[in-house]
């Protein structure tokens, strides 16, 4: 328990500015804390500087122009492009057959939707990472909040705009992987775990 | 300028520590004339505040071994600082006179 304490209280640390995290740890190592006591300590402390950063207008402006809209554009937009996705996927993967590239016509809307996909792909997961380059920037230090809310955003609005499965659609949608495992892999693979990315590049500069 | 009662204590933590006044130095010094718990985050939270309004001036220290090799947070009260302290010990005082705070026999 004590070791647990003490490794998440280091976690949480963290969160506070190199010096700083020196120094309190440096403080409760010299008070011979106890892992309850250094978590509690450590907590309290990044909870009042997080409150502090919320007393300045930048975070609002760049949780309410940037963090919020861009996640439920980006989570939204992906909702309707997985649920599209799904639908060919299952049908050139699931139901492959060669004459899809024998036959000319075929092979052409093969090469069409390739291409298409891969540019969905591209757009999504360079705009994802430069969404949360932008807000991890705008918000400077109360971008872990910034970002946690982006990220519910996202979730929530791809959720939410998840459209409802057409009857002539339900075939796909009938397939585990396509009805329960997709959505969330397709969300974190091209807007999480991107625009997380985005925002550890931005810290890093 | 009148300073907040968390202040003072610190303030007057930091003077009577002298050269020896750092972050965790004060703390014990707080909780040990108050007899209540000093968060680290009310500490170092209200540290940086009157170091804004040029109370007081810290500096990171050397590392010590019985820190695990890390810096401490030292500190210093400004002359304007203890102009602030002395101010507000006066306010008390002032307000105080004629006051017994000590519980008379018969009275609840």
């Amino acid at each position: 328990m004590n070791r647990v304490c003490w490794r998440l209280a280091d976690l949480a640390s963290q969160l506070l500015e190199r010096d700083e995290r020196d120094v309190v740890c440096g403080d409760l190592s010299e008070a011979r804390a106890t892992g309850p006591q250094a978590l509690r300590e450590v907590v309290g402390l990044v909870w009042r500087r997080q409150l502090l950063l919320w007393t300045e207008w930048r975070p609002w402006v760049a949780l309410a122009t940037l963090g919020v809209p861009l996640g439920l554009l980006l989570g939204a937009t992906a909702a309707v492009w997985t649920y599209t996705d799904a639908i060919y996927a299952w049908l050139y993967v699931d139901n492959w057959t060669w004459a899809y590239i024998q036959s000319p016509g075929s092979r052409l809307e093969l090469e069409r939707h390739v291409v298409s996909f891969a540019f969905r792909v591209a757009a999504l997961t360079s705009a994802s990472w430069a969404s949360g380059f932008v807000i991890a920037i705008f918000s400077r230090h109360a971008f872990w909040v910034t970002g946690g809310l982006f990220c519910l955003a996202v979730l929530g609005a791809f959720a939410v705009t998840m459209p409802t499965v057409a009857e002539q659609h339900a075939a796909v949608f009938a397939v585990t992987f396509y009805r329960v495992v997709l959505p969330p892999l397709a969300a974190t693979m091209l807007i999480l775990i991107p625009s997380i990315w985005g925002m550890r590049s931005a810290f890093r500069l | 300028m009148l300073l907040g009662e968390f202040e003072y204590l610190m303030l007057t933590a930091a003077a009577r520590l002298g050269d020896e006044a750092y972050g965790a130095a004060i703390k014990a010094e707080i909780e040990e004339a108050t007899r209540t718990r000093c968060s680290t985050g009310a500490l170092y939270t209200t540290l940086d505040r009157l170091e804004e309004k040029g109370l007081l001036r810290t500096w990171m220290g050397d590392p010590t071994p019985e820190r695990g090799g890390r810096p401490k947070r030292m500190v210093r009260v400004t002359a304007k600082g203890a102009r602030a302290a002395a101010d507000f010990y006066r306010a008390v005082a002032r307000v105080s006179r004629g006051v017994s705070w000590v519980p008379r026999r018969g009275t609840s």
